[in-house]
C-alpha cells in the first residue's frame, strides 16, 4: 500500500488563479496559503488575520526598501 | 495514520478496562468485531470518536450527553471516572492520546454534562504535548471534519444520499462538511480574512485621502459608503445569527414533534377510549334496566309448559278445522254439481239425453254426499276463534323471559369484559402520558408554523441586506479606484496595502471555484473507480457528480439511472466516501459500524473485497447477520488480522473477547 499523500489541490487551485494577478509574487501567495491552511479549522480568525497583516506589511516594507 | 490500540475504561457498556488491538500487518489489515444489536458496537466507534474529538453520537447522529456515558454499573458503585485512550501512528510518529472524564469534586451525584470535567493528555513519541496544542496536533492528521470519511455508520451513509436532492438543507450541510474535509476552508477563510483586511486598509486609505487636497469629497463619500457597508454587514451578521437560532428552534421543534407523535397518538386514543368507556357504562345500565323490566314478565316462564301444551292443542285443532273446511267445501261443490245434473235431462257437456238409470245412480250419489255433509256438520268448529287464541298464545310464548334474560346477561358479560379491557388500556395510556403534556404537542405545532414563517421572513431580510451590501461594495471600489488614480505614483502606504489585500483577495476568491471544479472531477473519478469495483451491475458505466457532490449512476449508454435500490444507494454512498477520502488525504484507517444492513450478499462480497485494499486498516463492527460465516466472511478471510466478539455480561455491561 502506498503512503503517497495526494497533491495539495487547494494550493494548486490557488496557483492557477494567481496567474491572473502576476503582480503578486508566488512566495506571498504561498505564505498566505500556509497561514490559512495551518489555521483553517480555528474557530477564531484572530491569529490568521494578525499573521496575514504582518505578512503583507513585511512585504510592502521590503518592496519599499528595494525601491 | 494507523490505529494501534483502543483502551476504554468505564466507557458506556464497557465496565473496567477494555482493550481493542488494531491489526498492524498490511496484508491482514482487517479487524472484525462481532456483536449483537444493543451490545456496544457503536460504543466502540464512539470510544475512538471521543478519544479524538471528545464527542459521541447516538441515533440520528445526535451528541450523547457526557453524564450518560460512564458505565452505569460503575456509577452505581460510585466510580464516575471514564476514559478513552487511543494509540496510533501518523507520519512516522507514535501518538498516545488519552481523554478522561471525572466527576467534579463539588458534585455528589452528577446528572448533567457540566457535572463532569474532561482532561486530555497526549504524548508524541513519548514526549508530553501541551494541552493547548493537542487539538492542533490532531488537526494535522485527522481533523474532526475529515472524520466522517473514516469513522462512520449506516446512518451516516444514508445521510450522503441526501446529496442527490438538489437544494435540500441537509444536502447543503453535507456539501459544506465535504468541502471542509477537502481543504476548501483554507481558501474560503483566506478569502474572508483577506477581505476583512482589505476593508481595514481601504478605511485607512479613506482617512488618508481626506487629508489630501482635492480628494476631500471622494473621501467623504467613501467614509459615508464605508459606514453604510459596516452597517449592512452588522445587520447581516445579526440576521444570520437570528436565522441560526430560528432554524435551530425549528429543527428542535420538528424533532420534538416527531418524538412526541406517539404522545399525540396516545392522547387521541385515550380520549377515544374514555368516550367508549362512557358508552359501555351506558350500555351496562341499559341492559340492567332491561333485565329488571323482564322480572315483571317472569310469571310467563312459570306457566310456559302449560301454555306450550295449550298452543300445540290449538295448533292441532286449527289444522283439523282447516282440513274439515276443505272437506266441506269439496262436498258442497260435488252436491251442487249433482243437483244441477239431476234437474236437467240433457247432459250440459255433450248435449245427449241422460238415461233414467244414470239419473237414479246420481241421485244415490247425491244422497250419500248429503249424508256425509250432515255427518260433518255436527263437528263444525269456530276456526276463527281457534286462530285468534293461537295467535295470542304465540305472542306470549314468542320469546321466553329466560332466554331474553340470558341474552341480556351475555351482552352484559361482553360489555363488562370490554370495559375491563378499555379501563386497562386507559391505565396504560395514562401511565404513558404521565409527566407528558399532550397539549404541549399542539402548542409545539403552532409554534413550528410561526417559526417557519419567521425563518422565511429572515431569509428575505438577509437577501435584501446582501443586495445593499453589494451596492455599497461597488461604490467603495469605484471610490477607491478614484483615490488610487489621483494618487498615481505617490500612493500612500495604506493605498499600497489596500491594493495588495485586494489582489490577494481576488486570487483566493477565484481559486475557490477552481478547487471545487477540480475536486468534483477527481472525486467523480475516484468514486467511479470504487463503484465499478463494488457494484454487481457490470453494465453500469460509472458515476456522475453534481454540484453538491451527489452521485448519479450512469447506465450502459451514459444515461442517468434515476431509480436505484436501497442497496445500490449504499454502494454509491460508500463509493462517494471512498472517492472523497482518497481525493485529499493519505490512506488511513476506515472504521465502519453496522454498514451492511441493506446490502445483498454479492454487493457485500464486492465491498469486502475492495475496502481492505483501499484503506490502510479496515475495521468493521458488525452483527453476525451482516457478516457471519455464511454472510461474506469468506471474502475477507485472507485479510483478517484480528477478530473480537462482544459478549453480554448484563443489561448494563458488555465485554470484548478476542477470538483470533
Amino acid at each position: 500500500m502506498t503512503e503517497a499523500v495526494p497533491q495539495d489541490m487547494a494550493l494548486a487551485a490557488l496557483i492557477e488563479a494567481a496567474r491572473a494577478a502576476p503582480q503578486l509574487p508566488s512566495e506571498l501567495i504561498n505564505s498566505a496559503y500556509a497561514i490559512e491552511k495551518a489555521h483553517q479549522f480555528d474557530e477564531s480568525r484572530e491569529t490568521p488575520l494578525r499573521l496575514l497583516q504582518k505578512l503583507v506589511e513585511e512585504f510592502v516594507a521590503q518592496s519599499e526598501a528595494r525601491q | 495514520m494507523k490505529l494501534i490500540r483502543l483502551t476504554l475504561t468505564n466507557f458506556m457498556p464497557y465496565k473496567g478496562e477494555t482493550i481493542l488491538d488494531f491489526p498492524q500487518d498490511p496484508d491482514r489489515n482487517t479487524l472484525i468485531v462481532l456483536g449483537d444489536n444493543m451490545r456496544g458496537k457503536t460504543s466502540l466507534l464512539n470510544g475512538i470518536r471521543w478519544a479524538f474529538y471528545q464527542k459521541a453520537q447516538g441515533r440520528h447522529l445526535r451528541a450523547i450527553p457526557l453524564h450518560l456515558m460512564p458505565n452505569r454499573d460503575a456509577v452505581a458503585e460510585g466510580d464516575w471516572t471514564m476514559e478513552a485512550r487511543i494509540e496510533f501512528e501518523a507520519g512516522g510518529v507514535y501518538y498516545d492520546l488519552r481523554r478522561e472524564a471525572k466527576k467534579r469534586a463539588t458534585v455528589s451525584r452528577p446528572d448533567r454534562p457540566e457535572d463532569y470535567q474532561v482532561f486530555a493528555f497526549m504524548k508524541k513519541d513519548g514526549a508530553a504535548v501541551a494541552a493547548s496544542d493537542i487539538e492542533a496536533e490532531i488537526n494535522r492528521f485527522a481533523p474532526e471534519q475529515v472524520s466522517r470519511f473514516f469513522l462512520f455508520d449506516g446512518e451516516l451513509l444514508q445521510e450522503y444520499e441526501e446529496l442527490l436532492v438538489e437544494g435540500s438543507e441537509q444536502g447543503k450541510k453535507i456539501k459544506d462538511a465535504i468541502e471542509q474535509a477537502l481543504g476548501v476552508p483554507a481558501l474560503i477563510n483566506g478569502r474572508d480574512d483577506l477581505q476583512a483586511l482589505w476593508k481595514r486598509a481601504q478605511k485607512e486609505q479613506g482617512k488618508e485621502a481626506s487629508l489630501v487636497a482635492g480628494l476631500e469629497a471622494v473621501a467623504e463619500s467613501f467614509s459615508k459608503w464605508s459606514a453604510r457597508r459596516d452597517m449592512f454587514e452588522a445587520d447581516i451578521v445579526t440576521l444570520k445569527a437570528q436565522q441560526v437560532a430560528v432554524r435551530e428552534e425549528r429543527r428542535s421543534l420538528e424533532d420534538s414533534i416527531a418524538e412526541s407523535e406517539s404522545v399525540y397518538a396516545h392522547k387521541i386514543e385515550l380520549d377515544a377510549k374514555r368516550e367508549r368507556l362512557k358508552q359501555i357504562f351506558t350500555g351496562i345500565e341499559s341492559k340492567e334496566s332491561f333485565k329488571r323490566s323482564l322480572a315483571a314478565d317472569a310469571w310467563r316462564d312459570l306457566v310456559r309448559p302449560r301454555l306450550l301444551k295449550k298452543r300445540d292443542q290449538l295448533q292441532a285443532r286449527l289444522a283439523g278445522a282447516s282440513k274439515l273446511a276443505s272437506q266441506q267445501a269439496k262436498l258442497q261443490y260435488q252436491i251442487e254439481h249433482l243437483q244441477e245434473h239431476l234437474g236437467d235431462s240433457v247432459c250440459p257437456t255433450c248435449g245427449q239425453r241422460v238415461e233414467n238409470v244414470d239419473r237414479a245412480a246420481q241421485q244415490r250419489q247425491l244422497d250419500d254426499l248429503l249424508g256425509e255433509r250432515a255427518a260433518l256438520a255436527w263437528c263444525d268448529v269456530n276456526s276463527e276463534d281457534i286462530a285468534a287464541r293461537h295467535r295470542a298464545l304465540e305472542k306470549v310464548l314468542s320469546t321466553s323471559v329466560r332466554s331474553r334474560v340470558r341474552d341480556a346477561d351475555s351482552d352484559l358479560s361482553n360489555l363488562e369484559v370490554e370495559s375491563a379491557r378499555v379501563e386497562s388500556r386507559i391505565d396504560e395510556l395514562e401511565e404513558e402520558l404521565f409527566e407528558q403534556n399532550p397539549d404541549a404537542v399542539i402548542r409545539m405545532r403552532q409554534r413550528l408554523q410561526a417559526v417557519t414563517r419567521d425563518e422565511a421572513k429572515g431569509q428575505i431580510e438577509i437577501e435584501d441586506r446582501e443586495k445593499k451590501l453589494a451596492e455599497a461594495d461597488r461604490e467603495i471600489q469605484s471610490l477607491t479606484q478614484r483615490m488610487n488614480a489621483r494618487a498615481g505614483q505617490n500612493s500612500t502606504r495604506a493605498a499600497v496595502m489596500s491594493k495588495i489585500f485586494g489582489a490577494l483577495h481576488g486570487v483566493f476568491d477565484a481559486s475557490i471555484d477552481n478547487l471545487r471544479t477540480n475536486l468534483r472531477a477527481i472525486v467523480e473519478k475516484n468514486a467511479t473507480d470504487a463503484f465499478l469495483r463494488m457494484s454487481t451491475q457490470k453494465s453500469y458505466r460509472g458515476l456522475s457528480i453534481n454540484a453538491n457532490y451527489g452521485l448519479t449512476i450512469l447506465g450502459p449508454d451514459g444515461e442517468c439511472v434515476p431509480l436505484r435500490s436501497a442497496g445500490a444507494e449504499q454502494v454509491v454512498a460508500l463509493s462517494l466516501i471512498d472517492g472523497l477520502s482518497r481525493a485529499n488525504r493519505a490512506p488511513g484507517p476506515v472504521v465502519m459500524d453496522t454498514p451492511f444492513g441493506r446490502l445483498d450478499t454479492k454487493h457485500r462480497h464486492n465491498i469486502l473485497s475492495y475496502l481492505p485494499d483501499s484503506a490502510r486498516q479496515f475495521i468493521l463492527f458488525v452483527h453476525d447477520g451482516e457478516l457471519g460465516e455464511s454472510a461474506g466472511m469468506e471474502s475477507l478471510a485472507h485479510r483478517i488480522g484480528g477478530k473480537y466478539e462482544i459478549q453480554e455480561v448484563s443489561s448494563n455491561q458488555s465485554r470484548l473477547r478476542r477470538m483470533s
